[in-house]
């Protein structure tokens, strides 16, 4: 039914496609053996990765689909509910993807699913709860004790989503603790931006020590996402002491030496172009803001949005082809 | 060269199919988020420099009638993409090449002001569509083929309402993106460019149905396509069918299918294309998606994969129907989708439900 290749090959990584491509562009491939080069470098899957991968997307889309009709199908009759059937209904569904977590095995892929599945559903459990029983708690408390709920789950998951859902329900109550209106105060979102800081920084701290010794959270995506975490609510932290003029020492000071770390640890010791790239644009947003404060709303005139522009692309250059050089020396 | 590069040469050398000792290593090439981060900037000191230029002619100078002068706006635009151009070929630092992509932006803007206002909507759209597709040509800078080339696909898909163009857009656009990804590797000296169009390309058609979808109209027309023979609305599906058949028969042959195989992938393709019909944007994802494992590009997977779980969210979200029937929508759906993966699965392995 395929062509059969000489032996199964795994999907390849992105790698070997960049070093194909790399190849072809310079030429060392003849243009008319380039596809059977590619088959051979396994660019061009053979027929049961063909296979494997139209498997698992059917799969995927098709328990997308089953499980949006359940989760329909209930919201349609909910109206029609009794108060204990709509506990029942969402007590059984975590009942069931626990149970599922535990047929499927703790290991398996289907199985940490299943235990990110009964997480999730805790949270519609709490929040059904706090429907019912109107018990007066603010809409942070929801938050917080989903996220200790979920504890237990993530500690014996050991599943690296289970963990970054347990940190976005840290950022959410704290979000809603320091303004439960939605509307920000100008000291409390300060403060908010501090505490998420520091927050997300000491998770960051703690997943990357951790790291080191469990394999299965050595997940770089999970890392650079709560490093975006950290750095986003710093530089929010500076740039708004810039625009309000009050104590920019203390934000500057913090910032210096965050950049200091992220540069030391991720250059050298873990290296990772994504957060060198990361500290790159907080950089550039800062002293734009700086400028813009400055000397755009000092000078008002072409002049001072023409520096603007100069500064940027003087300093998107100067970042980029400082990242491409340290990326090029991890290559060799 | 690095251990990956190592061990592709020495697969390929076995083979015979390259000689001689591994080439030096050059560029080591940029992850894709550098690419996004210069073009972001790029396109932020776009809009300053482009704002110092309107600053300078309205306050500074004021020559504010410069800008009412189509001619003018055009020259000032060419001007900057002229210099844009020749910093490009120039080959030089980063820095050039930055500076060189803001300026081009910029003076597509002023050429773009000037279209509109020397020429109807519907003419300075086309005019704008057809001087991208000459920037995706001939500016030799990755980045600004992908843009150009995405706006000038958008141009035929969206912005420009004329009845033939529509018809025949989706089609061409979607033919031409599949044959760029099927022969990436055929052009060596064009490849950059390649990928680039093809990039641009894929971005285009996964973002185009978005304005039907969003209930948006970011078309420029005089109302001429609600007045066409309702046929017109079934012959954008047949010819990007038609494109999809040509993306899936090349994969097939690649493969070396047997006939059967050929036969079921296109009786799921035309299902697909009925489905697209009433939900946007499901057959150009799926296509994407397609193309993406054609050549193990995770990147384009990724975005025809993001896309499709948007349409088809959407499309459930607006169905007018009750949440009940909705439900039921999706239950068959899904199990459909099971029932074709249990079907294939039995036809490979002689057995039910075993994975491969």
């Amino acid at each position: 039914m395929f062509e059969t290749q000489p032996e199964a090959k795994p999907e390849i990584r992105p790698e070997t496609r960049k070093a194909f491509v790399a190849l072809v562009d310079g030429g060392q491939i003849a243009p008319a053996d380039s596809n059977r080069a590619a088959a051979i470098a396994g660019v061009f899957p053979a027929g049961r990765q063909w296979l494997r991968f139209l498997d698992v997307l059917l799969l995927c889309l098709g328990g997308l689909a089953l499980a949006f009709s359940v989760l329909l199908f209930v919201a349609f009759n909910w109206g029609d509910l009794g108060r204990l059937a709509r506990f029942a209904l969402v007590e059984g569904a975590v009942l069931l993807a626990f149970v599922g977590y535990w047929l499927a095995g703790r290991e398996t892929l289907a199985g940490k699913v299943a235990l990110l599945s009964t997480g999730l559903l805790l949270g519609g459990l709490l929040a059904l709860f706090g429907q019912t029983y109107q018990t007066g708690a603010d809409p942070w408390q929801l938050f917080f004790v989903w996220m200790l709920l979920l504890t237990p789950f993530a500690l014996i998951g050991r599943f690296a989503p289970l963990w970054v859902l347990w940190a976005v329900l840290v950022n959410l109550a704290l979000t809603l603790y320091f303004q439960p209106t939605g509307r920000f105060s100008t000291e409390a979102y300060g403060q908010l931006l501090w505490v998420q800081f520091a927050a997300n920084g000491f998770m960051l701290c703690a997943w990357e020590w951790l790291a080191g010794r469990a394999p299965w959270l050595n997940q770089r995506w999970a890392l650079r996402f709560l490093a975006m975490a950290t750095l986003m609510p710093l530089t929010l932290r500076v740039v708004e002491s810039v625009f309000s003029s009050s104590d920019l020492w203390l934000p500057a000071l913090v910032f210096l030496l965050a950049l200091a770390i992220v540069y030391g640890v991720y250059r050298y010791q873990r290296p990772d172009l994504f957060m060198l790239t990361l500290a790159a644009v907080s950089v550039i947003a800062i002293v734009v803001s700086v400028l813009v404060k400055h000397v755009v709303w000092h000078l008002d005139n072409s002049g001072s949005v023409l520096l603007m522009a100069i500064a940027l692309m003087a300093m998107s250059t100067l970042a980029v082809n400082w990242l491409r050089s340290v990326h090029r020396g991890w290559q060799v | 060269m690095n251990a990956e590069h190592q061990r592709l040469w020495t697969s390929l050398q076995q083979q015979g199919l390259v000689e001689g000792a591994p080439p030096a290593p050059g560029d080591a090439g940029s992850p894709w988020y550098i690419s996004v981060f210069m073009g972001f900037f790029g396109w932020l000191a776009a809009l300053f420099l482009f704002l110092a230029i309107a600053l300078l002619f309205f306050f500074d100078l004021e020559l504010d009638w410069f800008f009412e002068s189509p001619l003018l706006l055009w020259t000032i635009g060419l001007l900057l993409i002229g210099v844009a151009f020749w910093l490009l070929r120039s080959a030089a630092s980063e820095f050039v090449r930055h500076m060189a992509l803001a300026f081009s932006l910029a003076g597509q803007g002023f050429v773009a002001w000037g279209s509109f206002g020397g020429a109807d909507a519907i003419g300075a759209t086309l005019l704008i569509t057809g001087f991208q597709m000459l920037l995706a040509v001939f500016m030799p800078d990755f980045i600004h083929r992908v843009f150009s080339t995405c706006v000038a696909a958008l141009g035929l898909l969206v912005f420009v309402e004329l009845p033939l163009l529509n018809v025949v857009a989706g089609g061409a656009v979607l033919a031409f993106t599949g044959w760029v990804w099927l022969h990436e590797f055929q052009f060596p000296r064009m490849l950059p460019a390649l990928r680039a169009w093809g990039y641009g390309g894929v971005l285009a058609l996964v973002t185009s149905r978005s304005e039907v979808v969003l209930g948006l109209n970011w078309s420029v027309g005089n109302g001429v396509l609600d007045t066409l023979p309702t046929i017109y609305g079934w012959l954008t599906p047949l010819l990007e069918g038609l494109a999809a058949v040509y993306i899936v028969y090349n994969v097939c042959q690649r493969l070396k299918t047997a006939v059967r195989v050929q036969i079921l992938a296109l009786c799921a393709l035309t299902a697909l294309v009925l489905a697209s019909a009433d939900a946007p944007g499901l057959l150009v994802c799926m296509m994407v998606i397609v193309l993406g494992q054609a050549g193990s590009n995770s990147l384009l997977k990724g975005i025809g994969i993001a896309g499709l779980l948007f349409y088809a969210s959407a499309f459930y979200y607006q169905l007018h129907v009750t949440l009940m029937v909705k439900a039921q929508i999706l239950l068959a759906t899904g199990l459909l989708l099971l029932a074709m993966r249990w079907l294939m699965l039995r036809l490979v392995n002689g057995q039910a439900g075993e994975s491969p």
